[in-house]
């Protein structure tokens, strides 16, 4: 998997491309980390490339989105395929995450 | 224990012992002939370096032989070239050839020399070949000019060059002793002459056996000023009738004049660092031009190539260490190119020798020794944790029930399949009583060992809450509240939990993001059964809500992890829901354990040559 980081105006895009399992989602915990420490509140994580998410995929999404809300923080996920939202559905995270089609649309919802 | 000291002790004279050698073979040069031709290559790669304009070589080429015939030739012919050398005004006139036997010519040879008083004649000394303590010595005289000629001539000097390992000659002994007394070199006797200074003050860089390293300027025929003894000798005889001479004898005013035997089948030629064969007149001039621009090759001493070595390899051990192998590999061919960089420039600039291929060699060998000392370890840390994996296996399986309880009524059997060594999923089927079966199933986020703990503390949780007295949905209240409370966020665990009441006849039913248990009624479609809330146990605090069914002989019901419905065969495609559900309605009326039996394989047809990628646990329930 390719975890990418970008910064368009105060909302920090994490772009990730390739399936997000156990054995990877450490390389996201990292990298969620890092945009924790950099103080940005506003998060938008792009899974329109990632064609599915394991348990410990989840479990990092959902880390990252309770650490945001501690400090007031949002979290956004864009481009988000049936699969995986049936994995949400069945874990029932689709009513924890707020999930728009395109990243565009999720960077008009942060201003 | 008393084995354990041994072996480290084995292990520690090993290294000693290979320490010791690696340090041996530095300091006794045992890749010389290497080192010799990783000096050569430094030689070719530097390429000419100025010459002096003070040396001419006269060489008795094949024309000369055409000119005047075979040699030796009439020494009278030499008595020419001394006069018109002298009456050119020549600072000294060199020759690499031996007048040691009498013959026609001598008595003019001896009046040009008298009259000239600047000529040079070569000797050579047979060298006694076990050298003490740097000093040359000679056994006796191999080859000496005629007492007469010597006696008139203004100094004369061995020629002796000394062969390498490989058989190429690069050094000169500055000094031989012979009989008591200190001989010099023929060059360097011409160049102390022609500096007039006593050059045994002059710090001449010797190696350690008191060699000069010859310091090859350059191919043969474009290095120095080169004329042919025939040319000379019919300039002379042109200029003394008058006519044009082919050389302007002018040229070798004030020159150190080397004459010496170049045709074809002289067996004056030997192999050198440029050519294959190299005039060991132009060896002179080199050893002669190297005293006039003091531009010397210095050998770096045993300890300081032995620094050197130390150093590069415990680099290279410290990096091969540490980093992975590939970034250890980049690190030593990035430490292997500058230290190749820093020799060959070291060299070009100031003539310094240091040691190259020995330390190249043994650095590599170093990084292979280091890398097979890493995955050695590697190994034995792998069959550690591998064993360790087991008992964690063990103590999981110990979780999770040997055997299903005996319920009147009810046909059940279970399976758990684990893809790695420890595995995330769980269930359990509690007898609360004759008339009461609580069943859960659920899979912990993760794998590996961590996994494996979160899921037994789960299981043990789960076994003190579940009560019959409580609703699924109250134990899993209760059990996500001490879990959220308890661990880190990032671990979760999803639940299904359900509780059969055979008095009632009725199954209720709690969910913590598991997935839902598939139902099949005596008439009816396979169907899921689902709660409308409660997120996996641990994730956060949540409500759960419950709900129930009726259930009825030849109900049947399927507990299942993802394994099951995400496990994916080579084109990626998915087991899914949808032919679990085609698949139990098929085979519905198999006892339960042939049920379960059946599904497993019907997912491991799937999945085909693929590997399981996910613990597959199922329980079969079928209401008798």
């Amino acid at each position: 998997m390719v975890v990418r980081l970008e910064k368009i105006n105060d909302v920090a895009l994490v772009t990730l491309e390739g399936d997000l399992n156990m054995d990877n989602s450490n390389v996201l915990r990292e990298n969620f980390k890092k945009i924790l420490k950099e103080n940005n509140k506003k998060v938008l994580v792009d899974l329109e490339k990632v064609s599915f998410i394991d348990s410990s995929g989840i479990a990092t999404l959902i880390e990252m989105f309770q650490n945001l809300e501690k400090i007031n923080g949002r979290m956004c996920l864009s481009g988000v395929n049936k699969r995986i939202i049936g994995v949400f559905e069945v874990t029932r995270v689709h009513k924890l995450f707020s999930m728009v089609a395109s990243r565009e649309e999720a960077l008009r919802s942060f201003q | 224990m008393s084995k354990i000291i041994l072996k480290k002790i084995a292990a520690v004279s090993a290294l000693l012992v290979t320490a010791v050698l690696l340090l041996y073979g530095s300091w006794y040069q045992v890749f010389e002939k290497n080192e010799l031709d990783a000096l050569d290559l430094r030689f070719r790669l530097r390429g000419p370096i100025s010459t002096t304009d003070k040396v001419a070589i006269i060489e008795i080429d094949n024309a000369t032989i055409q000119k005047i015939g075979t040699f030796p030739f009439h020494r009278g012919y030499h008595a020419k070239l001394i006069d018109a050398l002298s009456h050119a005004g020549a600072k000294a006139v060199v020759f690499d050839i031996f007048f040691s036997e009498p013959a026609h010519g001598d008595k003019d040879l001896q009046d040009a020399m008298r009259a000239a008083g600047n000529v040079y004649l070569p000797y050579v000394f047979e060298l006694d070949e076990r050298k003490s303590q740097g000093v040359t010595r000679a056994l006796r005289y191999s080859t000496q000019d005629l007492p007469e000629l010597a006696g008139i001539a203004k100094g004369t000097g061995y020629i002796n060059v000394i062969p390498d390992a490989d058989g190429k000659f690069r050094r000169v002994p500055l000094h031989v002793q012979y009989g008591g007394r200190h001989y010099p070199a023929m060059a360097l006797l011409v160049a102390g002459d022609y500096l007039q200074k006593d050059l045994d003050r002059e710090g001449i860089p010797l190696d350690e056996n008191s060699d000069v390293i010859v310091n090859f300027a350059g191919p043969w025929t474009s290095a120095y000023q080169h004329y042919s003894f025939g040319d000379v000798l019919g300039s002379w005889e042109a200029q003394s009738v008058g006519t044009r001479p082919v050389v302007d004898l002018n040229v070798f005013r004030s020159k150190i004049c080397l004459v010496g035997y170049t045709a074809d089948g002289t067996t004056d030629l030997h192999p050198s660092p440029l050519e294959g064969l190299y005039p060991s007149i132009g060896i002179h001039a080199d050893v002669i031009n190297s005293i006039l621009h003091h531009k010397f090759i210095s050998r770096a001493s045993r300890r300081i190539n032995l620094c050197i070595f130390i150093i590069l390899g415990a680099l290279i051990i410290g990096a091969s260490l540490k980093a992975a192998p590939l970034q250890a590999f980049g690190f030593l061919f990035e430490i292997a190119a500058i230290f190749a960089v820093i020799s060959v420039m070291l060299f070009n600039k100031f003539g310094i020798w240091i040691d190259i291929f020995y330390p190249l060699v043994i650095m590599g060998l170093l990084y292979l020794l280091c890398t097979l000392y890493k995955s050695i370890l590697h190994f034995k840390e792998r069959i550690i944790l591998e064993n360790e994996f087991s008992i964690a296996q063990q103590i999981q399986e110990s979780f999770i029930p040997a055997s299903l309880p005996e319920v009147k009524g009810f046909d059940m059997a279970a399976t758990m399949l684990t893809a790695r060594e420890v595995g995330g999923d769980l269930y359990d089927v509690l007898k609360f009583d004759q008339d009461q079966l609580g069943v859960m199933i659920g899979d912990v986020a993760g794998k590996g060992i961590s996994a494996s703990l979160f899921m037994t503390m789960a299981v043990s949780s789960f076994k003190f809450f579940a009560k019959p007295q409580n609703t699924p949905s109250q134990t899993l209240y209760e059990l996500n509240e001490k879990i959220v409370r308890e661990t880190a966020s990032n671990r979760f665990v999803t639940i299904y939990y359900s509780i059969f009441d055979l008095k009632r006849r009725v199954m209720s039913y709690a969910n913590g993001g598991h997935l839902p248990v598939l139902y099949l009624g005596r008439e009816g479609k396979a169907i899921v059964l689902d709660v409308d809330e409660g997120f996996p146990l641990g994730m956060m605090k949540s409500a759960y809500s419950g709900r129930q069914i009726k259930f009825d002989s030849g109900d049947v019901f399927i507990y299942y992890t993802d394994g099951i419905t995400e496990a994916a065969n080579i084109k990626n495609e998915m087991y899914g829901i949808e032919r679990l559900k085609a698949f139990v309605q098929m085979h519905r009326d198999l006892p339960a354990l042939d049920l379960r039996d059946e599904i497993i394989k019907d997912v491991m047809k799937f999945l085909g040559k693929r590997k399981q990628q996910d613990d597959i646990t199922l329980v079969v329930i079928k209401v008798s």
